[in-house]
């Protein structure tokens, strides 16, 4: 029981720390920039055109070269006539088995190889054959064939750059406060600050007519009466 | 019949004679009159009247509980309201203590007060609330004499001294009154009618605008010992004060 909770801890803290790294991780990939659009290069407009791709470069020929090979014996033979014939003739292990014994394979040199040939006394001796196998000693290396380079066709497309229209900033205009409108002050053609007395001088003069006229006339009265 | 010709000669001589002087008195008092008024200077005690019962709310100093019969003083700032009366204090006697009105140039453009009233002369001919902050001064006009040779409200502006007050009583927008305290700035000085007017810009811009934005007042009556013609003063009288409260 408590293995199984110290295991089961174990497990918690593992999954934790893994838990923290790949958070650790996304926080670098998160805050690591990619590459923007601003890093592209500049557009460089061209007309469309076809190029050549070497896919495969060109393969020069090569001479083969034949297989270096020797003759060597297998199995000897011993020419077994049954009493028909004197030699072998044409006869070989190969085309006329019936006729052959297989003797040895140890080869001793100087004995012929893929023919009959007769040991011990000429005319009395036995006929033997040696069959042969060709052992490669240095296989043929065939010649290779010229192999032209292959070339693809890939075609581009014109490359129209989109027109870069600059746009001047817009200089948005100062925002003036409309100016307040400018006070009417009008001076006056005159400041008349006295009563008009027009009246009271005519009405003085016409009282002073009269004034006048009743003197003259009480004067006139005065001498008539002294007359 | 000799007698009784001679006794209505003499009735009459004696009529005439009576009736030439009392005209010749009446003639010289009225053209007396023209040139030194007669009567007193009406006066009137400020604010006339509440026209309304609303409390008094001065625009730049709320006061509630005020009583609409007595103006509260406004703080130094513009007062949304118009003049309804001028007291001018000599010495703390009141020598000119009148109603107003606001007026306008009549047709032939004269600035001319109604009698008995002292006229502010407001917008929209001229745009300058007295005690308010501009570059002109606000005007107010008074008559010295009637037509009738009596005294006006400004009979004695021409008193006016320097340090005299100046008290106006503004009839509120919001309601009520609010008062604004001048200071006259120099004596009373008479200048020429014309050229206060033709010279408005030049040599008499201090009767009509200041160098600087200012609280500033100017009061316009008629000289009355100026010489007359067509029978008015030559001269007016003008008195400056800038608002201290």
């Amino acid at each position: 029981m408590s293995s199984d909770n110290r295991g089961a801890g174990v497990l918690r803290k593992a999954a934790y720390a893994a838990g923290a790294m790949s958070l650790a991780v996304a926080g670098i990939l998160i805050t690591v920039p990619g590459a923007s659009a601003d890093d592209a290069a500049p557009c460089t407009p061209m007309a469309a055109y076809d190029e050549q791709v070497l896919v495969t470069p060109e393969v020069p020929a090569t001479p083969g070269t034949p297989a270096v090979t020797h003759t060597a014996p297998v199995q000897r033979w011993s020419w077994n006539p049954h009493g028909e014939q004197d030699g072998p003739g044409d006869s070989t292990p190969v085309n006329d088995p019936d006729h052959w014994t297989a003797n040895t394979e140890h080869y001793k040199d100087g004995e012929p190889l893929g023919v009959a040939y007769q040991a011990g006394t000429p005319g009395n001796g036995d006929w033997f054959y040696w069959t042969t196998e060709e052992v490669v000693d240095t296989p043929a290396v065939p010649g290779t064939p010229e192999i032209p380079a292959v070339y693809q066709t890939v075609h581009h497309d014109a490359v129209t750059c989109p027109v870069t229209v600059v746009t001047p900033p817009v200089v948005a205009p100062p925002v003036v406060a409309p100016a307040p409108e400018p006070e009417t002050h009008t001076v006056p053609a005159t400041v008349q600050t006295d009563g008009d007395q027009t009246a009271v001088l005519v009405l003085s003069g016409g009282l002073g007519l009269l004034a006048a006229g009743a003197l003259t006339g009480a004067g006139l009265l005065v001498r008539s009466r002294r007359n | 019949m000799n007698d009784r010709a001679t006794a209505r000669r003499r009735r009459l001589a004696v009529a005439l004679l009576v009736v030439g002087l009392i005209a010749g008195a009446a003639a010289v008092l009225l053209w007396t009159a023209t040139r030194s008024a007669l009567g007193g200077v009406p006066m009137s005690t400020a604010p006339v009247s509440a026209p309304t019962a609303a409390p008094v709310t001065p625009a730049d100093s709320p006061d509630p509980v005020a009583s609409p019969a007595t103006p509260t003083p406004a703080s130094l700032q513009d007062i949304a309201g118009n003049p309804v009366h001028v007291t001018v204090l000599q010495q703390g006697v009141p020598l000119i203590d009148a109603d107003v009105n606001q007026i306008q140039l009549n047709g032939d453009g004269w600035l001319s007060p109604d009698e008995g009233l002292a006229g502010w002369y407001g917008p929209p001919q001229w745009e300058t609330v007295p005690g308010d902050l501009s570059d002109y001064r606000g005007i107010i006009v008074g008559h010295n004499v009637t037509g009738y040779g009596t005294k006006d409200v400004f009979y004695d502006l021409g008193q006016v001294r320097a340090g005299d007050s100046v008290v106006l009583t503004y009839a509120l927008q919001a309601g009520g009154y609010a008062t604004a305290g001048f200071t006259v700035t120099q004596d009373a000085r008479s200048v020429p009618k014309q050229d206060v007017v033709a010279q408005a810009a030049t040599t008499y811009k201090w009767v009509w605008q200041s160098d600087a934005p200012e609280r500033a007042l100017s009061l316009f009556s008629c000289d009355l010992d100026a010489p007359h013609v067509d029978g008015h003063s030559v001269d007016n009288w003008i008195v400056t004060a800038v608002r201290v409260s």
